[in-house]
């Protein structure tokens, strides 16, 4: 008895312009065709089944594509076609990604939990997931429809990497509004109206399909597929995914609930919970009612900005849960960090500091100058400013451009002028006590402030 | 729910490969055999390696030879399986071995109500020998072998054509002749892009179209 080998044949095709490409590994597949690594280089290879008419990947619907103003976005745009009798095209693409269905556990029977932290545990989920989403809210700001996102048609940065994620498979983008014969869309992730066959791909169905992603990639469950569907015929998945069925974690309706995944309050912030209702309760009838890309970019940014690392098992988990939702150790001292922007010159309003993130001792993070969090992950490095928590303060360790510093109590309104102030000790849990105040030539002034948390 | 120490992602569906291979004493001739596990473990290694969240191929092997039909590999994910080379005797006893296929499609211990339609594959290289008319006609009634996608290959000019076309069905059924041992792997990796083309479709419960037998891509 033995384990039967694959004994895997080389494979070589050759682009128009007459580059050869040998196919290193498989990167992910979809409905039309897979995308191989290219050896040596950093491209990707779209491969097509031959059988299939090379009229769905017309040269004129390429050009098309090429035309869309894509300029600065990660999207892999076709560089050549493959000559014949291989049908496809080869793509740019970094060679450190690797695609978000890596973050999807679906073995059978075997407890992920060990899988979950090794694959990069929720940190890195929620920090994938928020540049995923950024991206959307990029394209969808520019009016621009993906078509079909899918587990292997969006590629990430690893675990310990900070890279920007990037689209693959260009094929099915378009302006919204503009109507698609023949909506190709990826099985599980079509919008309920695709699904249904009543209407073409849009920014609604691209918004359905990133929030089966965010949910799936935090809870390793799809949301509209509960157990009884899970456990039944094939065929009455089709009726679930049509939206006839209420999804898996409806706060009023019960019927399709999930045994499957991590615990719902371990991995989803209130914020994210009511993103997912919008989008999967009344959404599935009503497009406009779900979440924007950038209703999500803010909260899961927030999300990642209120996680700890537990001491004992150094898995990442919520901070308002007083023990690691992994490991049940209790979780560690930590500080909220406060941040107002004001206009340079004036002083901060104590209703206007918004807590932005969590830190641990020796804990560092970068924050932006400006507010939102679109804005931070479009922040050149310039408006970035990088903080640590050290013994009892909080010191700023590097500023991309200079900055004036200095200490100012919101009670006094006194403030410590002379030299550069760079930290800022902590205040008693509840109680505001001094801000470092940061002033660029900008015309903005960050205030920064840490509490203690009981 | 689990608990954060317990995560148990939904199972997929299993997809289910039942393969009715003829272990008659001819086949042990002309390397016919040799062809044809070579082919069973190139078929086993490729499906295994399909990863899909929505489904999991899963493989099993009849055998039909000797005086009976025997279940050589019971049905299991194609990545878990350890193949044992299929050994040649005796007679051709193809009707028993469609009565087994159908017993294991209506039992719902190994079939579950969750898994997609089956693929049944048949290979021969000679003439029944036993009463096969009736165990066919019963397979063929039974609900899960009428949906299934059937496909058959006659190994030789002694390959019963006429029934094989029957277990195929359809308006247009479509057989594949292997004359030589090359022939039989080719066979085996239209098998393979067929149950992937399967596994890969808007829904894999339908039959998405066999791909050309001559497609000579190794998807």
């Amino acid at each position: 008895m033995s384990r039967p080998e694959r004994v895997d044949e080389v494979r070589i095709v050759q682009g128009e312009s007459g580059a050869s490409y040998r196919l290193a590994g498989e990167l992910g597949r979809g409905g039309q065709g897979r995308v191989y690594r290219a050896r040596g280089g950093q491209f990707a290879i779209k491969l097509l089944e031959r059988s299939r008419s090379s009229a769905e990947l017309t040269q004129d619907k390429l050009r098309a594509i090429r035309r869309l103003p894509l300029d600065g976005l990660p999207v892999a745009l076709p560089l050549e076609f493959l000559r014949s009798p291989d049908v496809g095209y080869v793509m740019e693409l970094l060679t450190e990604l690797r695609p978000l269905a890596w973050l999807i556990g679906s073995r059978a029977g075997v407890n992920l939990a060990d899988w979950y932290y090794k694959s990069g545990g929720l940190r890195h989920r929620l920090e994938v997931l928020a540049g995923v989403v950024f991206v959307f809210a990029r394209l969808h700001g520019r009016g621009l429809v993906y078509g079909d996102p899918s587990p292997n048609n969006t590629f990430v940065p690893g675990p310990g990497n900070h890279g920007v994620p990037w689209l693959i498979d260009a094929d099915n983008m378009h302006y919204a509004g503009q109507p698609v014969k023949r909506p190709m869309c990826t099985p599980r992730y079509g919008a309920p109206e695709l699904e249904r066959g009543e209407r073409s791909t849009s920014i609604q169905t691209d918004l359905h399909a990133i929030a089966v992603l965010v949910f799936q990639v935090l809870t390793l469950v799809h949301p509209l597929l509960g157990d009884s569907i899970i456990d039944g015929a094939p065929s009455e998945e089709v009726a679930a995914l049509q939206g006839g069925l209420p999804w898996v974690d409806d706060i009023t309706d019960g019927h399709n609930r999930s045994r499957y995944g991590v615990a719902r309050a371990c991995v989803l912030t209130g914020r994210l919970q009511t993103l997912a209702q919008s989008t999967f309760g009344p959404g599935r009838w009503e497009p406009s009612a779900r979440a924007t890309a950038s209703a999500w970019l803010e909260s899961l940014h927030a999300a990642a900005f209120a996680t700890v690392d537990c001491t004992a098992c150094r898995a990442s988990f919520y901070a308002d849960q007083p023990n690691c939702a992994w490991c049940g150790v209790r979780r560690p001292e930590h500080v909220w960090l406060y941040r107002q922007v004001v206009e340079a010159g004036e002083e901060p309003r104590p209703e206007l500091w918004q807590n932005v993130a969590v830190l641990q001792q020796g804990g560092e993070l970068n924050l932006s100058t400006r507010g939102d969090a679109l804005a931070s992950y479009d922040m050149p490095a310039c408006d970035a400013i990088r903080v640590q928590l050290q013994q009892n303060a909080l010191r700023v360790l590097s500023t991309g451009r200079e900055m004036a510093g200095r200490i100012g109590n919101d009670d006094s309104q006194a403030h410590t002028e002379g030299r550069r102030a760079t930290e800022v000790s902590l205040s008693p849990a509840g109680q505001p006590g001094p801000y470092l105040s940061l002033d660029d030539r900008s015309g903005y002034r960050t205030l920064l402030r840490c509490e203690r948390v009981s | 729910m689990n608990g954060t120490r317990e995560i148990f992602a939904p199972p997929p569906r299993p997809l289910p490969v039942f393969v009715l291979a003829d272990t008659s004493g001819s086949m042990a001739v002309d390397g016919k055999l040799d062809a044809l596990n070579l082919a069973m473990r190139n078929l086993i290694a490729s499906l295994g390696e399909e990863q899909d969240a929505r489904g999991v191929v899963h493989v099993g092997v009849i055998t039909f030879g000797q005086e009976a039909a025997r279940l050589h590999a019971p049905l299991a994910p194609a990545d878990t399986i350890q193949w044992t080379d299929l050994t040649a005797h005796g007679r051709t006893p193809m009707g028993a071995a469609f009565t087994l296929l159908r017993e294991l499609l209506e039992d719902e211990t190994v079939v579950p109500r969750r898994a997609f339609q089956p693929t049944l594959v048949l290979v021969s290289d000679g003439i029944p020998t036993d009463d096969w008319r009736v165990p066919l006609e019963a397979l063929k009634a039974s609900p899960r072998a009428s949906r299934a996608l059937r496909m058959a290959m006659a190994i030789g000019a002694d390959a019963d054509e006429g029934l094989l076309l029957e277990f195929v069905g359809g308006s247009t059924p479509e057989l594949f002749q292997a004359d030589d041992a090359r022939q039989i792997r080719r066979f085996f990796r239209w098998v393979t892009a067929s149950v992937m083309a399967r596994s890969r479709s808007v829904n894999p419960n339908e039959d998405p179209g066999i791909p050309p037998a001559d497609d000579e891509v190794d998807l």
